[in-house]
């Protein structure tokens, strides 16, 4: 353990550096501090991965203050191996958005890093949180600052894709709201410890209604079959570090939801939906694929691939075995990675050509040897390459999928059919082959601060893949201890 | 101790208002009045305090009370007429700035007096001072059409309201042979509930007439052209103060008075929230009049607040005193920011690119938005909690998911002003920068709206239902 | 990783990566010390189970040495020092990473004891491979490497799926003798990945379709690892099974058959392949020990003169630039060694005394007849005399004698001839001396190459096919292009199994399996994507933001009531009233 409430600094930490950014942040000011914000929270959060205990299932530097004495909603913040990997990944994933909007972000600097900042802190926030009052508070401290970002700083389309983007979101939230609010009246607590033996008093009946409520929240983020329409728009249209975000984390945190919530707190509703779970997370891998595969517009295509990637994430949620469920984390780890990068790449290229259609590039590699060796290596990750992190991942879904139905096995080994072909072709079109004349003395090589600003991820990418073990040990003991506790197929 | 005593609040605020009138011709400036009304409010509400510390006491033969309840709603008028005044500063020009503010103190009265009545004629007479100074309030700019046109309507309706009120409070001595509400209460309490048909014709008119002051549907239709037509500071005291007060006096009679129809009751008012709640923010999303869209707004907002009474038990009420006291700050607040604009503040347009030329402006705008939708970590986001709560605890699931619903949809066009602010280029130029008292008010009002936010508990706790 | 037992092919992989930070001299040393690294590495193993890792929960075999992938790894990293050799003037560092890496993967592939493990080098191969083709950046090289590497990853994905369902079924990853799931769909989904690598029809269409576009060297290294290692994956999982004796059978007579149409040098050495392959496919099929042995010999003879015979190809392209055979002709005059050497790759894969293919492939054929299979023997033999009459003679007699084309060639670099006369010399060597290789194989021999009955029959039966090229010569002239009008076979005089060629089997190759990719993956998979594309926008979109839509529309029309007139407001209010009194009374 250390000596300050590390949760709790990691997770506010930003917030302040948003308040000094908005006090007094002249723009290169705004830069550097948030820089800095972003870099001190990365090394405040370190004494969470220190001294964290892999071998135990519960929640670990666990802080509890009193809040709201009249309703005994308390605030509270602990990890454990299901939520430290994205507090990692949430952390790491801001300080690349800082540097990869360094350049790009030139129009009313102070706002765009203030709700970078803010954003941040919803993020951490919610995957530290250890109530399900503070988790939706979190959870919807997230909407506003992203809104922005898609809606200020975005592309073209940005004010349909923010507004898109907050209705969808905010439809599926109020349910969830109403869905908290029936589990507090029922079970009398929202602390997630609690209700683990709480949810007693909650009828199967009560669960299912209260699964489609959660659900109705959690698949929009993930986001679920067929739910998902305003993902393209969003991802399209946000800036760089918005695509990041919400690729990155985001979506992450609807599959968080179902393993934080759903899973351990009405399993009957679980049991109830397993099936169209299931099929529509099935549906959701291969339409996902399909629609990727003639996408013309290259951040586009990344974003509709991350309906795919997500449909194996709920995938393995719901086969309800333990392979599978690590093989989701995972995955959903390794997404947060890769689609990042690839979001990060096409974003510097974009900086430099002004198009994000496909049929405008072309034979990038004889004039940008770096960036089409580290694009070919995220796109063989996204391609699920074994010795690269998704590869692991994949095959424990699979393997999952295989023993709760070979059908959805098979779906899925499709989906990663129609994932290589695409993500291939799209690499085939952009990289390789003759080169595009428009593109003729464009300076496309990545400088320095971009190189760095992939590093860590191309780190990531090859080191999980090599040794996907550090972040599979983690999930074990908590992992067991979820199937333990009723939700068995 | 003297009957007297227990009005000290309502007296301060008398005679500032008299001393007003009294030296209206003197005043040259406008701080002046400002100032006198807010240290009336200030002292109203600190003696108010003072009052109820002596714990519960009735006065004039039981027809005035005070407690936790009316103490809460008495510091909560006292700050809408402080917010109110200093926003004023603004748009006096051309109007007796002395009547003006002794109006304000004039209805701030009677709204003191109404949350205080512990019998239905104080109560109509209380209600009355308030709708009456607040009509001439809305008419006060003489020389806008708008305006003019605005007071009618409201007084036409108003009195039309009034007459429900009344009718209905004569029903009740009819049948119970008297109007304060313990001696309701038992006399209801000897014949079973819903025996007495007249007894629920009585309590529908009732209901309708206060519905009335808080603008809930069916009985909403005065609000929109009235917060049109009269200033933003004068619609904005009605949007919170009418309100407060409404809900203070439909919580007290529901409670108090008539608690053993309670059944009737709840359907009556879920009834009335859930129209409220629809056609509000449905309406609204359509609007391009900023104030017009707050009306609707507050509307729905209504519908929200009346969810609380529903349940009719001690928990619900203080879950709609709660939303009362936030909601008063974020709509007094968003009313500033329309001050603060000026002319430019009252149509939707003229929020375009605000965020480029008055970040911090659209930054509290914002806020105040956030809490109207009722996202947290802001006020309207506690507020929506404890009222959707106790609907639950009522068991009207159905109705709790309506009003989530609706949320989306006000989330609609409350983000629609945020998108404007944020989204487009300016047309208009820079508002020149707004005056110190709007500038406190929207302080005032955005520190509220933040600690509710994080903090809900330590504000609702003061919510002691009656 | 143990440390007694250092894995070869992670030496390759790792070493590779040194390549483009050293300079002249000393990177050329090290492209030479790499792979005879390697081949040391594999000379000094014992035997047993190395490199044992957990994973997964699994247990992960790197190091499975054992006779069968011992002469497999010796055979493989032979190959690689050859190959490198080759490919010691290329500039391109990136081939030579790429080359080493496909080496090293192939090694991995030999060692790997359990599913996952061969998975993994087994992609690591295909991307590697297809990078030798796409790194020789021509447009058409580019489209034939992306072929080459979608095909591939296809499947490995089958392979994949295989391995996963093998898994959640078994709960094991260990790769041993699929025999006993024989049936299975893991095992059916393992054997057919295996088979498409093994390029057996027809699933083998990417194999002439890429290696013609490959560089000169990549195309030696490529002609080497993806096919034979496959044929390693079969020896190892299903030996034995029958279906592989007819498939490899007709493996055989195809790829002659193909090789008869070709006018590509390169593309017609690459039939040639598949035919080879063939043999070694039914030897696992038969699976006997003999059979067994016989395909592992031949895989080991095959590698050498194969690569030997694309030395030689690649040479002439690389010093005319000239790939058709009827623009050839004549260079005898000007490369008389790559021609001489050439020769000798020519003879040892049409299987003449002295050569190493005679070894190895009697060894196939014999342990066909020995069980008594009566046709798959005659193909084999038939298939064999074709080789010959292909790659014996008309392909050198075209490319270096015939009409002089005029062309001027010149011998290629020193160390591309160097490469070519080890090889040569291997075949020889093994030709002469069988029982360096015998002594090697998997299964105990007692098999005798050189008796009276095989050399004659042999002799006899390349003799008469000789006399038939020369008879025939006249008609052989290969034409400009591949055209398939009736007459073209006519004009010479074609022998029954031309006309069967220029039948179903020609429509089938160059009009189906040549484009399998575009009529049954591509276009079905593209026109579903627009179709799922088009829904996706216009019905589960619209649905969705129509709500919001009509919830704007209603706003409007009910804005449109509210008409500002006090009286309609009062009426309003008067409704309400009445209705709240109705309810008040209903409800009660």
């Amino acid at each position: 353990m250390s000596a300050y409430p590390v949760l709790t600094t990691t997770t506010f930490l930003p917030i302040i550096g948003a308040a000094l950014i908005l006090l007094f942040g002249r723009e290169r000011l705004a830069r550097w501090l948030a820089l800095a914000t972003t870099l001190g929270t990365f090394a405040v959060s370190i004494p969470v991965y220190v001294h964290f205990n892999k071998g135990s299932n519960a929640l670990q530097f666990v802080e509890t203050a009193a809040w709201i004495p009249s309703l005994n909603i308390s605030y509270g913040m602990g990890v454990d191996g299901i939520s430290l990997p994205f507090i990692f990944l949430a952390t790491l994933l801001s300080i690349l958005c800082v540097g990869a909007s360094w350049a790009a972000v030139q129009t009313r600097v102070r706002e765009f890093y203030a709700a970078l900042m803010i954003a941040e802190t919803a993020m951490i926030g919610l995957f530290a949180a250890s109530n399900l009052f503070l988790f939706f508070v979190f959870w919807e401290l997230m909407l506003i600052p992203v809104f922005l970002l898609i809606g200020v700083w975005g592309g073209p389309g940005r004010v349909y894709a923010a507004v898109k983007f907050l209705i969808f979101t905010l439809s599926g939230s109020v349910l969830m709201l109403v869905g908290i609010i029936v589990i507090y009246r029922t079970c009398g607590t929202l602390d997630f410890k609690a209700l683990a033996v709480a949810r007693a008093s909650l009828q199967p009946a009560q669960q299912a209604w209260l699964f489609a409520a959660f659900l109705a929240a959690f698949a929009v983020k993930v986001p679920m079959f067929p739910v998902h329409t305003w993902l393209p728009n969003a991802h399209t249209e946000a800036p760089t570090a918005g695509s990041v975000i919400l690729a990155g984390i985001l979506l992450k945190m609807g599959a968080y939801g179902f393993l934080r919530v759903s899973l351990p707190i009405f399993p009957h509703g679980v049991q109830l939906f397993l099936k169209p779970m299931l099929v529509i997370s099935a549906v959701a891998i291969v339409w996902g694929a399909y629609v990727t595969l003639v996408q013309t517009d290259v951040k586009r295509l990344i974003a509709f691939s991350s309906v795919s990637h997500m449909g194996f994430v709920t995938l393995g949620i719901f086969t309800l075995n333990r392979t599978g469920v690590e093989g989701a984390i995972l995955q959903m780890v390794n997404h947060g990675i890769i689609s990042a990068a690839l979001f990060l790449c096409i974003g510097m290229i974009y900086e430099r050509t002004h198009t994000r259609e496909i049929k405008d590039y072309g034979g990038v590699a004889k004039t940008a040897p770096i960036y089409s060796t580290l694009l070919a290596l995220f796109c063989l990750a996204a391609a699920g390459t074994p010795g690269l992190n998704s590869f692991i991942g994949e095959f424990l879904i699979i393997g999952g999928a295989f023993k709760t139905q070979a059908w959805l096995g098979a779906m899925a080994v499709w989906g990663v059919a129609l994932g290589t072909a695409y993500v291939i072709w799209l690499y085939y079109r952009m990289v390789m082959g003759e080169m595009n004349p428009a593109l003729v003395g464009l300076k496309l090589e990545l400088n320095a601060r971009e190189v760095a600003t992939l590093a860590p991820l191309v780190f990531l990418a090859v080191f999980l893949g090599v040794y996907p073990d550090s972040v599979l040990s983690y999930l074990h003991a908590p992992v067991a201890q979820l199937l333990s506790a009723g939700v068995t197929p | 101790m003297s009957d007297l005593a227990l009005l000290i609040p309502e007296l301060i605020l008398v005679g500032m208002s008299l001393a007003l009138i009294l030296v209206a011709r003197r005043i040259k400036k406008t701080s002046g009045a400002t100032f006198a009304t807010v240290l009336a409010a200030i002292a109203a509400a600190l003696a108010s305090g003072w009052v109820s510390s002596w714990g519960t006491n009735t006065g004039f033969a039981g027809m005035i009370i005070v407690d936790g309840y009316s103490q809460f709603f008495k510091v909560l008028i006292a700050a809408t007429l402080a917010l109110a005044a200093l926003l004023s500063v603004r748009t006096l020009e051309g109007i007796p700035r002395g009547e003006y503010h002794a109006l304000l103190l004039l209805a701030a009265t009677g709204m003191m007096l109404a949350v205080s009545a512990h019998d239905l004629l104080p109560l109509y007479l209380s209600l009355e001072l308030m709708t009456l100074c607040s009509y001439i309030l809305v008419g006060i700019r003489v020389e806008r059409p708008t305006s003019n046109e605005a007071a009618i309507k409201y007084f036409l309706l108003g009195s039309f309201a009034s007459a429900l009120l009344i009718y209905g409070i004569s029903l009740t001595y009819g049948i119970t042979g008297t109007t304060d509400f313990p001696g309701i209460a038992s006399a209801l309490s000897g014949h079973g509930p819903g025996s007495n048909v007249l007894l629920l014709v009585a309590i529908g008119l009732v209901a309708a007439g206060l519905a009335f002051k808080i603008a809930a549907v069916p009985l909403h239709a005065w609000a929109p052209d009235a917060y049109q037509g009269a200033t933003a500071p004068v619609a904005g005291f009605l949007a919170a103060g009418s309100k407060a007060v409404g809900l203070a006096a439909l919580g007290r009679v529901c409670l108090a008075a008539y608690g053993s129809e309670s059944h009737v009751l709840s359907v009556l008012l879920a009834g009335l929230a859930g129209l409220s709640i629809i056609v509000g923010s449905v309406i609204a999303l359509s609007q391009t009049d900023m104030k017009r869209m707050l009306a609707y707004s507050s509307i729905s907002h209504a519908g929200y607040a009346l969810l609380g009474l529903i349940a009719g038990t001690p928990e619900g009420a203080s879950a709609t005193m709660t939303y009362a006291f936030f909601y008063v700050f974020m709509t007094l607040g968003t009313f500033g920011v329309v001050v603060a604009l000026g002319e430019r503040g009252e149509k939707l347009d003229g929020y375009r690119g605000l965020a480029a030329q008055r970040p911090g402006t659209a930054v509290i705008m914002l806020l105040f938005l956030m809490s109207l939708t009722g996202i947290p970590p802001t006020a309207g986001f506690a507020a929506k909690f404890y009222v959707i709560l106790s609907v639950v605890r009522s068991g009207h699931i159905a109705l709790a998911v309506l009003a989530v619903a609706c949320s989306v949809v006000s989330a609609f066009f409350y983000m629609r002003v945020a998108v404007l602010m944020y989204m487009n280029e300016a047309e208009q130029p820079a508002p020149s920068r707004f005056p110190a008292p709007v500038f406190a008010a929207l302080a005032v009002a955005a520190l509220i709206t933040v600690i509710g936010g994080i903090s809900p508990g330590s504000l609702a706790a003061w919510a002691v239902s009656p | 990783m143990t440390l007694e037992w250092l894995h070869p092919g992670l030496l390759l992989i790792v070493g590779a990566w040194a390549l483009p930070l050293l300079k002249g001299r000393l990177k050329r040393t090290a492209m030479l010390v790499l792979p005879a690294a390697a081949l040391i590495d594999c000379l000094l193993m014992t035997p047993g189970t190395y490199g044992v890792t957990s994973f997964l929960g699994q247990e992960l075999v790197f190091g499975r040495v054992d006779r069968l992938s011992l002469v497999f790894s010796y055979v493989f990293s032979i190959m690689g020092f050859l190959g490198m050799v080759y490919a010691l003037h290329v500039k391109d560092d990136s081939q030579h990473v790429a080359a080493l890496t496909y080496v090293g993967g192939a090694l991995g592939v030999t060692f790997a004891g359990d599913f996952l493990s061969l998975y993994v080098f087994w992609e690591l191969m295909a991307i590697s491979s297809s990078l030798l083709v796409l790194l020789r950046r021509e447009t058409s090289a580019v489209g034939a490497g992306f072929r080459y590497l979608l095909v591939h990853i296809f499947g490995g994905l089958l392979l994949l799926a295989g391995i996963v369902l093998h898994w959640s079924q078994t709960g094991s990853l260990a790769f041993g003798d699929m025999a006993a799931y024989s049936g299975g769909l893991a095992w059916a989904m393992i054997l057919a990945a295996f088979l498409l690598n093994a390029a057996v029809p027809p699933l083998g269409a990417w194999l002439p379709d890429a290696y013609p576009e490959a560089t000169v060297t990549g195309a030696v290294f490529m002609t080497a690892f993806t096919t034979k290692s496959a044929v390693y994956a079969l020896l190892r999982g299903f030996a034995g099974t029958e279906l592989l004796v007819w498939l490899g059978a007709v493996m055989a007579v195809y790829g002659v058959v193909y090789a008869v149409l070709e006018n590509d040098a390169r593309r017609l050495l690459a039939y040639h392949i598949i035919s080879q392959v063939g043999y070694m496919v039914c030897g696992v099929g038969i699976g006997t020990a003999l059979a067994t042995n016989g395909a592992t010999a031949h895989a080991f003879a095959h590698i050498l003169y194969k690569a030997l015979l694309f030395m030689g190809a690649g040479a002439v392209l690389q010093t005319t630039g000239l790939r058709k055979l009827n623009e050839m002709g004549g260079l005898y005059k000007t490369m008389p060694i790559t021609l001489g050497l050439y020769m000798i790759g020519a003879f040892a894969i049409s299987a003449v005394p002295l050569f190493s293919g005679f070894v190895s492939k009697s060894m196939v054929v014999a342990a066909a007849g020995e069980n008594h299979r009566a046709v798959i023997f005659l193909m084999l033999t038939l298939a064999s005399a074709g080789t010959f009459l292909h790659t014996g003679l008309k392909l050198p007699y075209y490319m270096f004698f015939g009409k002089d084309s005029g062309k001027q060639g010149k011998e290629p670099p020193g160390n591309m001839l160097v490469a070519m006369g080890l090889a040569a010399a291997a075949c020889i060597l093994i030709g002469v001396f069988p029982g360096l290789l015998y002594e090697r194989l998997p299964n105990p021999v007692d098999f005798v190459p050189y008796t009276l009955q095989h050399v004659t029959s042999t002799l006899g039966m390349l003799g008469f096919t000789a006399l038939g090229f020369f008879l025939l010569l006249k008609q052989l002239d290969p034409v400009p292009t591949i055209s398939l009008d009736t007459d073209w076979f006519y004009r010479r005089g074609a022998t029954g199994l031309l006309t069967l060629v220029r039948g179903p089997l020609a429509r089938l190759e160059y009009g189906f399996v040549g484009e399998i990719y575009e009529f049954v993956i591509r276009r079905p998979v593209l026109g579903a994507a627009n179709l799922f594309r088009k829904l996706d926008s216009f019905v589960v979109d619209s649905a969705i933001v129509g709500v919001g839509r009509s919830t704007q529309n209603l706003s409007q029309v009910l804005r449109s009531m509210v008409s500002g007139n006090a009286q309609h407001y009062g009426l309003i209010m008067a409704a309400g009233v009445v209705a709240l009194l109705a309810v008040a009374i209903f409800v009660r």
